[in-house]
């Protein structure tokens, strides 16, 4: 039996951040992960095994005019469905958003058709949880820890960007150690690494933020539990979560309050999915945003044949970024601004992913954003729902707008600070307690409860 | 455009320069190459023993149009339809349709080099306007899973492309050449 004060929905970037931060606050949390926990040992070096292994591969819908919803309409959304969540399926890059990216609608005014909206957020105020997180994350090019050295990628990348006239061009800022720090080795240059890194270099939730929680005592981590609906009680405030266990069983788990990180497509599903008498359209959504706005960190690829070998795949997946590209200025014809960053996807991505004429990956966030003013947003500027006080977002899908950096840093960086938030909410009574208490039904999953029921609405890859 | 053309050209392929490229793999990879090359020269015929041989021939067509290049052999097709061939019971309607149309796509192309050293290929707009017809189709999304995990997640194939692949069991790229090339 656990006094239960705080439930996280998937331990990623986000849950995994705040479910350990919240422990060492010494706050019990209980973190609720959809599907498995898979240690490194588990891993394969190899990108498409362990890519099908890690991902969430349930077929989604794809609608529209775009070409994935021609050829690949029943494509997964290959967020990563296990413990670790993004974290362990991703570059390892961490930068900032820049000043300017918090004031889009300031800085860009009022594009036609992009809802634009400042963040509630500036950039000194994130600050000082910047920091915090690239300490935690061991981010190359702070905290004194030196870049990465430079791989055949990296080499090319850097050749090019000197003969374009670029200046700000670097092996990134990456969490990935570049020497052993905090009881991991660094970086061997093994590749292969995108979706998993063998060594534990690259950063992960999976094997900081999580044992270090459990460690505490105050965090329990349960695989294999689907969660089905956030619960409430009869003035509104959330009580716990429903889910379903390996076996298919409903099991509730009571909590003071509820953090939802299950990325910008199964955190607002979630909330949908949780509509009850008093909430007719899902929780947190009476403003009727909780599903819209949704954003993606979209890149566009470009593969080039050289004329003498490279040898790509020798080392990390993404070896080096230009950041001349991001700054501010319309004055180039269009709003926004892109890192420019290699990727080096192998073989089997290259054929999923190279058309001659379309899109590559990208990355999905925000779908229940921060907004200030809480008629036109679902959570404020600490991700809680302005309707129901004791539930929180707390992954990407609080984001008010996007970036041209990549979204994780920010992920942490805001985590980091819910924690802070919800435990003085804990501890100035905001939160009322609710008698934490586990409860077991013995009713077998069926039909819409299974776990694989229910498809999103929402489109492709990520 | 300029990927397809430029690995085309590459692979124009002479025997040597393909027992070159493999070689360029240490150890087992000329051994492995070369029989490679040998289980080729069995021809288009008996690619699929569960299709007819036309239907067969279409398939391998389809699949190097798709995503092979002439670098790999038949063989290496062969073994993506054997891991093919259990949706195809399924999915029957595709196997009059689909792949007949890649058939009469194949009779329209270029025919000026002869089919023991480098496979017919679409034409690019002929190519894409088949693409377009038949995206978006069960079987089109089979081939494409089927050829993606078959071939191109292949160590196989790798090494006849000289693609190294996971190298954790050896100690990653660190001391192996990470950052070697001098040419820049």
């Amino acid at each position: 039996m656990v006094g239960v004060v705080g439930v996280v929905v998937v331990g990623g970037a986000g849950g995994g951040t705040l479910a350990n931060e919240l422990a060492q606050k010494g706050i019990n949390v209980v973190v609720l992960e959809a599907d498995n926990r898979w240690e490194i040992a588990a891993f394969e070096n190899d990108e498409w095994a362990n890519f099908i292994r890690i991902s969430w591969i349930d077929p989604r819908t794809a609608s529209g005019s775009w070409q994935v919803a021609k050829d690949l309409s029943g494509l997964p959304a290959w967020i990563v469905k296990a413990v670790g969540g993004l974290t362990v399926h991703w570059a390892g890059a961490s930068l900032r958003i820049q000043a300017h990216e918090f004031q889009v609608r300031t800085n860009y005014g009022d594009v036609a058709g992009a809802n634009l909206l400042d963040w509630p957020i500036t950039r000194a105020e994130l600050d000082p949880y910047y920091a915090l997180a690239e300490n935690k994350m061991g981010t190359t090019g702070t905290n004194g820890i030196p870049r990465l050295p430079g791989n055949n990628n990296y080499k090319e990348l850097a050749a090019g960007a000197a003969k374009m006239g670029y200046t700000k061009f670097n092996t990134g800022n990456m969490s990935i150690n570049s020497q052993p720090r905090d009881g991991r080795g660094s970086c061997q240059q093994i590749g292969f690494c995108f979706q998993g890194c063998k060594s534990g270099a690259k950063w992960s939730t999976l094997y900081t933020e999580i044992p270090k929680g459990e460690a505490t005592g105050h965090l329990e981590v349960r695989p294999n539990a689907m969660v089905l609906r956030v619960l409430h009680d009869a003035k509104g405030k959330v009580t716990g979560v429903e889910y379903a266990d390996k076996s298919g069983k409903i099991q509730m788990q009571k909590a003071r309050a509820v953090a939802v990180a299950g990325n910008s497509i199964e955190s607002p599903r979630l909330l949908l999915n949780s509509a009850s008498n008093m909430f007719k359209d899902g929780l947190a959504n009476w403003s009727g945003q909780v599903g819209r706005n949704y954003m993606r960190h979209v890149t566009a690829s470009v593969y080039a044949v050289f004329n003498r070998e490279v040898h790509m795949y020798r080392g990390t997946t993404m070896a080096g970024i230009v950041s001349d590209e991001s700054r501010l200025d319309p004055s180039r014809g269009f709003v926004g601004g892109y890192e420019l960053e290699t990727l080096s996807l192998g073989l089997p991505f290259m054929a999923a992913f190279l058309e001659l004429d379309s899109w590559g990956r990208d990355f999905t966030f925000a779908l229940d954003r921060l907004r200030a003013n809480a008629r036109d947003g679902v959570v404020n500027k600490f991700g809680q729902t302005h309707d129901i006080k004791n539930l929180f977002v707390s992954d990407g899908s609080q984001f008010t707008t996007g970036a041209a950096e990549n979204p994780l840093l920010t992920i942490v960086a805001l985590a980091i600070r819910q924690a802070e938030y919800i435990a003085k909410q804990m501890a100035s009574r905001e939160i009322q307690a609710v008698l934490a208490q586990r409860l077991v039904t013995k009713a077998r999953a069926t039909g819409p409860f299974s776990r694989h029921a229910g498809r999103a609405c929402v489109d492709r890859t990520r | 455009m300029k990927v397809e053309t430029s690995i085309d050209d590459a692979s124009g392929v002479n025997r040597r320069e393909f027992i070159k490229r493999s070689g360029a793999v240490a150890g087992a990879g000329m051994v492995s190459g070369g029989a490679l090359l040998a289980a080729s020269s069995d021809g288009w015929a008996q690619l699929l023993t569960s299709f007819d041989a036309a239907t067969g021939k279409a398939l391998l067509q389809m699949c190097r149009d798709l995503y092979l290049r002439d670098r790999v052999p038949d063989a290496m097709c062969r073994r993506w339809s054997t891991w093919s061939t259990p949706g195809r019971r399924r999915m029957p309607r595709w196997r009059s349709r689909w792949p007949k149309a890649w058939r009469a796509s194949t009779q329209q192309r270029d025919g000026s080099r002869s089919r023991t050293t480098r496979p017919p290929r679409a034409r690019p707009t002929a190519l894409r306007a088949l693409r377009t017809a038949y995206s978006g189709t069960p079987f089109f999304a089979k081939v494409c899973g089927d050829m993606i995990a078959g071939l191109y997640n292949n160590p196989d194939v790798w090494e006849i492309l000289g693609y190294e692949g996971a190298s954790a069991h050896l100690g990653g790229y660190i001391n192996r050449g990470f950052n070697d090339i001098d040419w820049l």
